[in-house]
């Protein structure tokens, strides 16, 4: 009987090591997740005011009969060459729950698919997990990004993107785009397939708004070429945002999975503290019972 | 009739700026703009070069921008900047060595030529600056 309750004793032990273990990991993952977060919003107002520019500009263009919209970033590729390149962004690490599985998960099926319309796909990875998960799948890759670390920074998915630019305007791909979580609320993150290139065409949707009074601008240099400009800075931002997303989204799943991971360990050792008891209760009554009837066998 | 305007600075990574000036000496792509209020609404691309923001009170901040654009509407003027810097928070040395490697670089063909002609821009505005 002793030997039973040591070795409850030694699991009560056990779970409350790891409960310690993943407490002290949900603290570091909200530290972290604010921090995240800080980051994201602080991108905010350069991302909204990139959009409302190109918003503003795409009207005056549409406006203008004589503009000639045809940038090469907008250019819908014909022949079609066929193959594509996808971004897949995830964790270095691994202890946040179903984050990486979300965002393979679709990225599978969109490989599956595109696949199987017949367009050869150019497989990209951000982040470890990912990395094994190809390798263990046996998915070929053609490229995997580790500068980013833990944070990208502007400067890194600018270089990044303006590769991605220039092959696309080479005309080696049909099409860019890029997987991640999108982080919607603090309790929803859902993963998202994001095309980057080719853009959607900002003059497309504004025919309707242009008779609305329009803000009468000095433009320097002309309109389509500010706009030609502002371009690849929304492709920069997009895909900028979506690596701060996804950072966010990170975390939260993480401060999900160790919170749960911790209420468990509570659980579980409410529940074993309990069985400890009862088999050390039972274990007292046996031997009440042996030396009492042994005195009375001898009485 | 407005003194003053709005004027919001901001960077891919962060806001800068955010308050009432009374004039702003902005880097164009062709050269130095000053805005006062009620400005006729702009719309301009930014080079690289010092901003200078003259607050309310007289005093100036000075900052190093390069790229980007500038808008102003409302009575609003709204700068995003590809990079911008505080010009007490230029480090000199690391400019000049900016400057070397820009000016070191091989460049052949158009594109490459631009490039560096603009990194070098860059690189002696921000010397300029840093004074």
């Amino acid at each position: 009987m002793a030997g039973k309750t040591r070795e409850i004793r030694g699991r009560i032990k056990a779970v409350s090591n790891i409960k310690r273990i993943t407490r002290t990991m949900q603290m570091i993952a909200t530290a972290r997740f604010q921090a995240s977060q800080r980051r994201a919003t602080a991108t905010q107002p350069y991302t909204r005011k990139i959009a409302e520019l190109v918003g503003e500009l795409a009207k005056a263009a549409a406006a203008d009969p004589n503009a000639n919209l045809s940038h090469p970033l907008l250019r819908k590729p014909d022949p079609k060459v066929g193959k594509e390149l996808l971004l897949v962004l995830t964790s270095n690490r691994g202890l946040c729950g179903g984050y990486n599985g979300n965002v393979l998960r679709t990225a599978t099926q969109y490989l599956n698919a595109t696949k199987e319309s017949g367009q050869q796909v150019d497989l990209e990875v951000v982040g470890r997990k990912g990395t094994s998960y190809f390798k263990f799948n046996k998915i070929p890759v053609t490229k995997v990004h580790n500068q980013f670390g833990d944070s990208a920074k502007f400067e890194d998915v600018q270089e990044l993107v303006e590769s991605y630019m220039a092959d696309f305007t080479a005309g080696k791909y049909d099409k860019v785009s890029v997987i991640f979580m999108a982080f919607e609320s603090m309790s929803r993150q859902t993963p998202q397939v994001l095309q980057l290139l080719p853009l959607k065409d900002p003059t497309e949707g504004v025919e309707g708004e242009v008779s609305k009074a329009q803000v009468d601008y000095e433009y320097s240099p002309e309109p389509e070429q500010l706009l030609a400009e502002l371009l690849p800075v929304t492709v920069k931002t997009q895909l900028f945002q979506s690596f701060n997303e996804s950072e966010v989204s990170e975390q939260i799943a993480r401060m999900v999975a160790m919170k749960a991971a911790t209420d468990n360990a509570n659980q579980m050792s409410k529940d074993l503290t309990r069985v400890y008891n009862r088999a050390r209760q039972s274990a007292i009554t046996t031997e009440l019972t042996e030396v009492i009837s042994g005195a009375m066998a001898l009485g | 009739m407005a003194t003053s305007f709005q004027c919001t600075l901001v960077t891919p990574e962060r806001q800068l700026v955010d308050q009432q000036i009374k004039y702003a000496s902005v880097p164009a792509w062709d050269g130095l703009l000053g805005v006062e209020p009620q400005r006729a609404p702009l719309m301009i691309k930014l080079g690289a070069g010092a901003l200078r923001l003259d607050d309310e009170s007289g005093q100036s901040q000075t900052y190093f921008v390069s790229g980007g654009f500038a808008q102003m509407k409302d009575n609003k003027l709204s700068l995003v900047a590809d990079a911008a810097l505080p010009a007490d928070q230029i480090d000199k040395a690391a400019a000049q060595a900016e400057l070397n490697a820009a000016l070191e670089e091989n460049a052949v063909g158009e594109e490459a030529i631009a490039l560096k002609k603009s990194k070098v821009e860059a690189a002696r505005a921000k010397l300029h600056i840093a004074g």
